[in-house]
């Protein structure tokens, strides 16, 4: 069968899998009994929740400004670009120190070994066949993509054979640019089908967009790193903003059915309440999405975000298995050299701009000026502004509709 | 996990700010503990190839303090981050009238590149680059073990360089061509400091160099190219070494190491100071040692 012909079957299967079913999501799928707790802590913003709030956002800025004015600084301190440089460096005994290495390593320098293309090679291989082990468990669990979408009764059987099906698709490895638009198309029923718990399998998004960039004989390219990036970066970010802001229920009911995680923190942070632990999870889940997103540290942000998926599968267990599909992911960026950040054109923009306004002279203080104002704005904007929209306006706006 | 992952990235917002306030405050002071006066100026604000630039300072240390003044001519490209295309650098000399005014003189080379921006167009394509090309006289004051003590930056126009391309393609040409015409400048000061390195110019070596200057400027006369010889080891003359792999062809590169091995062999058997010079050399060209075997070979007579 030609490609051409495959995407209306592909889309004829995803409209059966497009049944609603009852909504529980992640936080959804573990045990969530919530007792009564201050919701007001999350529809102002004002006091607690503002002062964490823009610390967030001023941790954004600090981090791309570090990115910017150290990090790549330091990177290309390490990566010896002249002459001078690397007989010094030769006569020091420090061109190929091991820590040297890991440093440029964990700061996203290209490093010349054939271990970390191997590594890379199979991260790749495993994130592009782990769906379909994910969607076998899903069709023997009895439920669609993730646990939060389970299904029932005959429609569901249906549409657990034909996940089933899907997944021996996926494990081939064949078509998968129809795959791709498969996957667009289950998110999309699933987004229809289940509202706002579609929040829960925007990883889906990465998957999708890494088969519907695949071109053979290209292990991975831009567009597909792009769109890990989008999948999984956005999955996170949301995560944060929905299911522990939003919907704090959710997780506040997770922390009341399981004491410890609550307790734990409030150690180390003993002014943490149950709002506030449901509201600074949040905050460090948006922080490492959006920096997912960005491309700042990549390698680093990329085994944060893979370490709270591995603790959510050690605290919860096999309830969490399906976590492991995200963390292919994650290795995937982790393998992967990153070509740059998605703030690399803005900042160019704002130094032209800062350059032009001050009378075409320029000097590494007005660089350094056009970073600051990038770090600023991207603080602001993505991690300020959606906060503020949560907290502050769409209760307001819910609330006037429902009047 | 989450909540003690925020809790690191908020460690850093204080820590960020006690570092960069400890660094500024320490280098002000040392500044201030170090030098009584620091002023900088360059002669002209813009200038054409070819242009003389005479950079001026006047540098009054603390106490019996001994410093050196540097003065470097530097054009860099900025994308998203900076990168060094050309760097000349000169130690600049006291005036024999007072000896807290230094002053030298900067030749802007004929091949440089155009100051402003270039690209950046919302009709580019996958192959266009965008650049801004500035260029710079950076002053540094050096005390006698090499610490920096001052840094400044002063920035001119060449509203009449060779204009940069965007298209990677044409960028590529140009960086060939721009390679090409500072291929004798670069060649020769490289060549300088290898016949250097390994301790004094030996008159085999000085004897290439002579032979070379004339060759490639015309220059008969002794005093002359001696001169040029020192005017060059004061000197370090810096190409952006990625800029030099991603577009200059690797015939070019071979012959610039055909011409360093020459001079390396010229006094006999190779120094361990002139091995890595060439290794290093290499690494920065991105060849390997299979590449330049037969270059070797051809130069020392031996079979390959």
């Amino acid at each position: 069968m030609r490609r051409s012909e495959w995407r209306p079957a592909a889309a004829a299967l995803a409209a059966i899998w497009l049944v609603p079913a009852v909504a529980q999501a992640h936080e959804r799928w573990v045990r969530h009994d919530y007792k009564p707790f201050d919701r007001d802590y999350f529809r102002s913003m004002t006091g607690q929740v503002l002062r964490l709030s823009l610390a967030a956002a001023c941790a954004i800025a600090v981090i791309i400004t570090l990115w910017y004015l150290v990090a790549t600084v330091l990177l290309e301190r390490l990566t010896p670009t002249s002459v001078e440089q690397q007989v010094e460096q030769a006569h020091r005994g420090s061109a190929h120190h091991p820590l040297l290495s890991l440093m440029r390593f964990f700061l996203d320098g290209y490093l010349p070994s054939r271990w970390l293309v191997h590594a890379e090679r199979i991260s790749v291989f495993i994130f592009a066949r782990l769906p379909g082990l994910v969607f076998l468990l899903g069709a023997y669990d009895g439920w669609v993509v993730m646990p939060s979408f389970p299904v029932s009764g005959t429609p569901g059987l249906v549409m657990r054979v034909i996940e089933a099906a899907v997944a021996l698709w996926v494990l081939s490895g064949l078509f998968q640019v129809a795959l791709g638009v498969v996957m667009l198309l289950v998110y999309t029923g699933l987004c229809v089908g289940y509202g706002l718990a579609a929040v829960d399998a925007i990883p889906v998004l990465a998957s999708a967009f890494f088969y519907l960039f695949s071109r053979r004989g290209i292990t991975l390219n831009p567009q597909q790193i792009a769109g890990i990036r989008f999948g999984l970066g956005v999955g996170f970010f949301l995560l944060g903003l929905v299911n522990k802001i939003y919907d704090a229920q959710l997780f506040i009911g997770v922390g009341d059915s399981y004491p410890n995680l609550v307790t734990g923190p409030q150690h180390v942070f003993p002014w943490l309440t149950r709002e506030a632990w449901s509201f600074t999870t949040a905050l460090g889940e948006m922080t490492f999405g959006l920096l997912l997103l960005l491309g700042i540290f990549s390698r680093l942000t990329s085994l944060a975000l893979a370490l709270i998926f591995g603790n959510f599968i050690l605290v919860f267990g096999w309830a969490e298995i399906v976590h492991l599909y995200p963390i292919a992911g994650f290795a995937v960026l982790f393998f992967h050299a990153s070509p740059g950040t998605a703030l690399d054109g803005m900042l160019f923009r704002a130094h032209v701009r800062v350059w032009r306004a001050m009378g075409y002279r320029t000097s590494f203080l007005l660089y350094r000026a056009a970073v600051f104002l990038v770090a600023v704005a991207t603080g602001a904007l993505l991690m300020f502004g959606p906060l503020y929209l949560i907290v502050q306006v769409v209760p307001r706006l819910l609330g006037h509709l429902d009047r | 996990m989450a909540v003690y992952l925020f809790g690191l990235a908020l460690c850093l917002i204080p820590l960020t700010l006690l570092a960069g306030t400890l660094q500024a405050a320490f280098e002000l002071v040392r500044r201030v503990a170090t030098l009584r006066a620091a002023r900088f100026s360059i002669s002209a604000t813009s200038l054409r190839p070819g242009d003389r630039i005479e950079a001026r300072a006047r540098v009054v240390p603390r106490g019996g303090r001994q410093v050196t003044v540097h003065a470097r001519l530097t054009c860099t490209m900025f994308d998203h981050r900076s990168h060094r295309l050309y760097a000349s650098s000169l130690a600049m000399l006291p005036s024999p009238a007072d000896r807290h005014q230094y002053a030298v003189s900067l030749t802007l080379p004929e091949y440089a590149l155009r100051t402003g921006l270039v690209g950046d167009s919302p009709h580019a394509d996958g192959n266009s680059r965008r650049m801004l090309v500035v260029w710079t006289v950076d002053f540094q004051v050096r005390a006698a073990d090499g610490t920096v003590l001052r840094r400044a930056s002063q920035g001119f126009e060449v509203p009449r360089g060779r204009r940069p391309k965007t298209h990677l393609r044409r960028m590529s040409l140009l960086a060939i061509d721009t390679f090409s015409s500072i291929r004798n400048d670069m060649l020769f000061n490289w060549l300088v400091h290898l016949a250097a390195c390994d301790g004094a110019i030996t008159s085999a070596e000085r004897r290439f160099l002579h032979d070379l200057l004339e060759e490639m400027a015309g220059m008969t006369d002794g005093p002359d190219t001696d001169a040029r010889i020192e005017q060059e080891l004061r000197r370090r003359l810096i190409i952006d070494d990625v800029f030099l792999r991603r577009y200059v062809p690797m015939e070019a590169r071979l012959e610039f190491y055909r011409a360093l091995y020459t001079l390396a062999r010229s006094d006999g058997a190779l120094h361990q100071r002139e091995v890595e010079f060439l290794g290093e050399s290499l690494k920065v060209f991105k060849l390997t040692a299979e590449d330049v075997k037969p270059i070797e070979a051809e130069v020392t007579g031996a079979p390959v």
